[in-house]
């Protein structure tokens, strides 16, 4: 070379451009990456190496771009490169011994065993052609392609137990000629696309040859379809142009005078690449994987992409293609982009969809797969075989990064790819150890190709040949772009998808929101990434009208007004039932006009709150409507929590009344003014009835509930008159109560949800049928309860739901049917519950979502059949009445369907805020870009729209969870934990068991070396804080948190709680006899604890009601007897269960014979 | 939800405007984003700690003005 002038070298240069690239007229100058992509970089770079004999790095093409550049920076390196020795030949492989499978075709061979009807590797090559085709010619072209290509005539055979390439000579491939022009003349092109689907979806058998399959179909006179049908294992995109390029040349010869030379013959078989391959890469995989390795630490394995059927145990291959041109002014836009960002056109493409997996996934690490040609040797460029490789390419997002920035980052995450290329795609996924995962491709679902337009171009001499894509129906992966450059300089982009995984509109707003980040991008590619917005204009409008729920409602009326005009309507009306007890609405009204008149004697009034701490009780609900009518708004105080937390609660509120009765004397807090109902009677009955009259505005506060809080601190939501009459208004338009009929109040006052049971009756002329205390947590209680009230409505979590209906026995439907509707609230609902709720409950169900901030709930879904097949939560439907939801970014966009955002509520319910805390209330009510000047709350929830705009949720964004339907900050808790006096820092997390159960499990460190304070100290501390729901199941102490890498608490490396270290201070007694080991048993299995002692307490190895139900009814399955459920509050050790069970045992055996009996004790093993 | 998510932009974001609507209800709004309509900037900014802890000064009422001025009535 050293002989070649400067010149020279740009010429030849310029040549193996212009070849590599199928631009005759490309100019030295030209940009190689206008044209090409990564795959000929790496071919260019090998035709580079052996014209000119150096070592060329691959870099260089990325760097220089084009022929001149690359020439020159040859020709000034000269001296300092080492110079290539001409690679050593592939030598001829052993026909001695069985040949071996390439590792690639090991991989199609081995899909190929598990489903050998799968059509998704058929290759089809299809062609319209007009002219007088010479159908021998074509016959002896193909021949002539098969004799020369080994992998066209190779079949796999089994030697032992493995697969080996037998090569086959002398095979005829054959044309299958068939007059088709009556077919074609009837059914068009729409029947033509089927007749081929169906053809090229014919299985091969891969034991026979040859794996190409050769048709010309008569449409006309001079009008032909050509279809080539090959495997995949014997070619890929690149052989493909080979083969037409030769099935070219050998009609020319065979049709035409003749005088077109043959090809030379081929310097290796493909038998001899796989042998080579074999012998240089498995013989020294270490570099390579070494490489693979390091680039893929912790990149994750699971799949990103949320699909709409749940991925089953196997991988399906059906699939569809949508098709979109980017037209040749915005293609041209692109190359330019690209060059102003200094990346190649194939990169900048892949940056735009790999940015659309980062935004459509909200994940911030994804891996997407992307095939490299990986013909690592000169002499098998002219060879047909399967070469393609696939290679992960892993993308981290980082919001405030620029997208040019991001781009450089990607293509130079291409390049190092490109150069360990010749690792095989399951050799990488072997390493990484995710290959053992069903369901779903290992390592990359998504693939991005960029392909070249002269990949399937056929020249048939004298004819005029036209491709014509038939999609065979198929998907390889999960979603594949594929991006061509075709004559006249327009882009076409296919999108195929796996049908069995995408509804064809999540696939084309997928393909939208690729399209809308595109533009972005070529408007400005130098914006940050979190700045592009997904939305178009046309969604933004779709989006607005789901949000168009304005309806009248008594938008100047206080809640306790339309209850007034009830009693004034109709005082002889039963309003509350207890038991024995009813009252009357005149009754009731003149009781809490009474009630009324005693608080504003004592300076209660508008803007003050006024705490209620009972429970369920006649007395309560006039206590209620009470406060309301002295113009306060009233504060739950459930006696059943910690004194000390409502003494922090009710100063928190700044209150200084508390309504509540004798026997909760112990429990409620301090405060200046304390009303006992009962025992204050004389005292209240001394005031006038009739109505204080006080004046009350609409946005006066109506209530304030207490929520967790995350920085330890319990928040009280101020919700307003006007937001809870909407949601009372709504509840009635909905539901329809009419006057006399019966809703069930069972739920807790400090669960917003028990207002609906209250508020909404009265406001109706219904009445309120009361639970006796504490039998809420029982199902069967709840079911008697609402046979005996003929209830109409069921207002439920879906926790209690799921005891509920295992609790239903075919009486009771018939027994519950005045109940028209189950509303589910509070947790996610599952398409189980609904099922199981549609078998053997009456009635509508309806899942609802909002926040206390946003007056209890603003939306609301029917549940049908279609949502019992849901994976996860089923929907929460669409907001109602005067409430608007909004799913954005982290920019406060929105975010198109299907895609995860935060959810915000916006509307009349909007709470005023946290009661006498500006801060936290202005953190999380947040100006509204969709409503001028008004405030939207951000939920903390994080979900999406589908496309009929219903809404799904999928999670929380923070630490809350939701524990029997209420929410917990863990955060709170922590708080809690680090004021014990001998706890320095402390992690709460949840745990679900394998039997579904949600617990609490608080790791501490211990302060100052201390050898620690004992767990169960530490949760004695808690319960004196916090309500049951929150105090932990389990304390453990730790010598320090493990930490990631970053300084953060490794979350994952926590250890599981071990139930006697835990417990270490409280003996373990082990269980004695037949009936407490059986019951240790049982008790061990569905609280996922490995060993129970018979002292131990059943609520604090995490047991809970929806557990102890299963306890029940385990019980009785092993020992025949009905354990109550109550008695599983009452008696929550073995020992005491035990004795119990016992007890009714015996009286069992008193009725049984003999021969009873004993079957009865050889089942329990005694 | 998984664990690696995307980062949260307004989380990362350094500042905040404190800002105001006609009912004098107090927020924030990131520095460099562009202010809802209907919403004022009412002349502090900073971090997040710095705008909130300004807000727990300055909002003594928590009502809205239509309510303290009674034009609601």
């Amino acid at each position: 070379m050293s002989s070649m002038t400067a010149e020279a070298v740009r010429a030849r240069m310029t040549a193996l451009f212009r070849d590599v690239l199928d631009q005759p007229e490309l100019a030295a100058d030209g940009d190689f990456f206008d044209h090409g992509d990564s795959l000929l970089a790496a071919r260019l770079i090998m035709r580079v190496r052996v014209e000119f004999g150096q070592e060329v790095p691959l870099a260089w093409i990325f760097e220089g771009r084009t022929a001149a550049a690359l020439a020159d920076r040859l020709t000034g390196a000269d001296t300092e490169l080492p110079r290539a020795a001409a690679p050593p030949p592939i030598p001829r492989a052993d026909g001695q011994r069985p040949l071996r499978l390439s590792h690639a075709q090991e991989r199609l061979w081995f899909l190929n065993q598990l489903d050998p009807d799968d059509p998704a590797y058929n290759e089809p090559l299809v062609y319209r052609v007009r002219g007088p085709l010479d159908t021998a010619a074509l016959r002896t072209a193909l021949r002539r392609v098969v004799d020369r290509h080994e992998a066209l005539r190779t079949t796999f055979v089994l030697d032992g137990d493995a697969p080996v390439l037998c090569v086959l000579e002398d095979v005829d491939p054959g044309l299958d000629t068939r007059d088709l022009r009556e077919e074609y003349a009837e059914g068009g092109d729409a029947w033509l696309r089927g007749f081929l689907r169906a053809e090229i979806r014919r299985p091969f058998d891969l034991t026979a040859a040859p794996l190409v399959r050769a048709h010309a179909f008569r449409l006309g006179e001079d009008a032909w379809a050509l279809l080539f049908t090959l495997h995949h294992i014997a070619t890929d995109g690149w052989s493909n142009s080979l083969f037409l390029d030769e099935i070219s040349s050998g009609y020319r010869q065979a049709a035409g005078p003749g005088g077109t030379p043959l090809p030379e013959p081929l310097p290796v078989r493909f038998s001899d690449f796989a042998q080579w391959e074999r012998d240089t890469v498995s013989g020294n995989p270490e570099s390579g994987l070494r490489f693979w390795e390091e680039e893929l630490r912790g990149a994750p394995l699971a799949p990103a992409l949320r699909t709409d059927t749940p991925r089953g145990s196997g991988t399906t291959t059906l699939g569809d293609a949508l098709l979109y041109d980017l037209d040749a002014a915005r293609a041209g836009r692109l190359a330019e982009t690209a060059r102003r960002c200094g990346v190649s056109t194939y990169s900048l493409s892949l940056a735009v969809f790999t940015l659309l997996m980062h935004r459509w996934t909200g994940e911030a690490d994804i891996v997407v797969g992307t095939p490299v040609a990986n013909r690592p040797h000169p002499d098998l460029d002219r060879l047909i075989g399967f070469f393609v490789n696939t290679l992960p390419v892993r993308s981290t997002y980082e919001g405030r990064e620029t997208f040019a920035s991001y781009a450089a980052r990607i293509e130079a995450t291409v390049r190092r790819a490109v150069e360990h290329e010749r690792v095989p795609f399951d050799r990488i996924v072997g390493r990484l150890g995710g290959g053992g995962q069903s369901g779903h491709q290992p390592l990359a679902q998504v693939v991005f190709a960029f392909q070249n337009d002269f990949d399937r171009r056929l020249a048939l001499e004298g004819l005029d040949v036209e491709f014509f894509p038939v999609p065979n129906g198929s998907a390889r992966f999960e979603m594949t772009m594929f991006m061509a450059q075709v004559p006249g300089g327009v882009i076409e982009c296919e999108l195929e998808y796996n049908t069995d995984l995408f509804a064809p509109e999540t696939a084309e707003r997928f393909f939208a929101v690729y399209r809308t980040l595109m533009d972005g991008v070529l408007d400005d590619p130098h914006r940050a990434l979190a700045e592009y917005g997904l939305v178009s204009h046309d969604e933004h409008l779709r989006l607005r009208g789901w949000n168009a729920t304005d309806r009248p409602f008594p938008a100047d009326r206080c809640l306790h007004e339309l209850i007034e005009e009830r009693a004034a309507s109709d005082p002889d009306a039963v309003a509350v039932v207890h038991g024995h007890e009813h009252l009357d609405y005149g009754a009731l009204d003149a009781w809490a006009n009474r009630l009324a008149r005693h608080l504003r004697a004592r300076g209660a009034g508008a803007d003050t709150v006024v705490g209620i701490c009972m429970d369920r009780s006649v007395e309560m609900v006039a206590g209620l409507l009470g406060i309301l009518k002295a113009g306060a708004a009233y504060l739950p105080l459930d006696p059943g929590s910690p004194r000390n937390r409502l003494g922090t609660i009710a100063r928190d509120a700044g209150s200084h009344w508390c309504l509540t009765l004798e026997r909760h004397r112990d429990s409620v807090p301090e405060v200046e003014h304390t009303v006992f109902l009962d025992s204050d009677r004389e005292a209240i009955e001394a005031h006038d009835a009739t109505s204080p009259a006080a004046v009350v505005h609409p946005d006066d506060l109506v209530s304030v509930y207490y929520t967790s809080g995350s920085t330890g601190r319990p928040k009280g939501v101020a919700n307003t008159h006007r937001g809870w009459v909407n949601r009372m208004a709504f509840m009635q338009r909905l539901h329809g109560l009419r006057p006399g009929e019966t809703v069930l109040h069972k739920t807790t006052l400090s669960f917003d949800d028990s207002a609906l049971e209250i508020f909404w009756p009265l406001m109706a002329g219904g009445r309120i049928a009361l639970i006796d205390p504490g039998l809420h947590r029982d199902p069967g209680e709840i079911l008697d309860a609402a046979v005996r009230s003929r209830t109409v409505h069921l207002q439920v979590v879906p926790s209690m739901l799921a005891m509920m209906v295992d609790h239903v026995d075919p009486g009771h439907r018939e027994l519950l049917s005045a109940l028209r509707t189950t509303v589910s609230s509070g947790e996610a609902l599952s398409g189980e519950l609904v099922r199981r709720h549609h078998e053997v409950l009456p009635g509508a169900l309806h899942n609802t979502w909002g926040a206390t901030e946003v007056s209890i709930d603003s939306t609301t879904h029917t549940c049908t059949a279609a949502d019992v097949d849901t994976a996860g939560a089923v929907s929460v439907g669409l907001p109602f009445d005067n409430n608007q939801i909004h799913v954005l970014d982290g920019l406060h966009r929105e975010v198109p369907v299907g895609v995860v955002g935060d959810l915000y509520i916006g509307g009349t319910g909007l709470a005023r805020g946290y009661l006498g805390d500006p801060a936290k209330t202005a953190a999380a009510f947040v100006p509204s870009p969709y409503a001028p000047g008004e405030r939207m709350y951000r939920t903390g929830d994080r979900g999406y729209r589908r496309p009929d705009g219903t809404l799904m949720f999928v999670g929380r964004s923070d630490h809350q969870v939701k524990i029997r339907g209420m929410r917990v900050e863990l955060g709170e808790i922590d708080a809690v934990l680090t004021r014990h006096p001998g706890v320095k820092e402390a992690l709460t997390v949840v745990q679900e068991t394998a039997s579904g159960l949600k617990r609490l499990v608080a790791y501490v460190v211990a302060d100052g070396g201390s050898s620690g304070p004992a767990p169960e100290t530490v949760r004695a501390h808690v319960a004196a804080y916090l309500p049951d729901y929150m105090v932990p199941s389990f304390v453990l102490l730790l010598d320090a948190f493990p930490l990631t890498p970053n300084g953060k608490v490794d979350r994952k490396a926590l250890p599981e709680p071990d139930r006697l270290r835990d417990y270490s201070e409280l003996a373990f007694v082990p269980p004695e006899g037949p009936v407490q080991e059986n019951l240790a048993e049982i008790w061990g299995d569905i609280l996922g604890v490995d060993k129970v002692g018979v002292l131990d307490n059943f609520f604090t190895l995490g047991g809970h009601s929806l557990v102890a139900t299963r306890l029940v009814s385990r019980v009785r399955r092993r020992f025949g007897v009905d354990l109550r459920l109550q008695d599983v509050f009452g008696m929550p050790t073995i020992t005491a269960m035990g004795d119990e069970v016992e007890r009714l045992l015996a009286e069992r055996v008193n009725s049984m014979t003999e021969d009873e009996v004993r079957e009865l004790f050889e089942q329990l093993g005694g | 939800m998984k664990g690696t998510g995307v980062k949260r932009e307004d989380e990362v974001r350094d500042l905040y405007r404190v800002v105001g609507n006609d009912e004098e209800q107090y927020s924030i709004w990131p520095a460099d984003r562009p202010l809802p309509a209907g919403w004022h900037a009412r002349g502090t900014s900073g971090t997040k700690d710095e705008c909130l802890s300004h807000i727990a000064e300055v909002w003594t009422d928590m009502r809205p003005l239509s309510l303290r001025t009674g034009h609601g009535q």
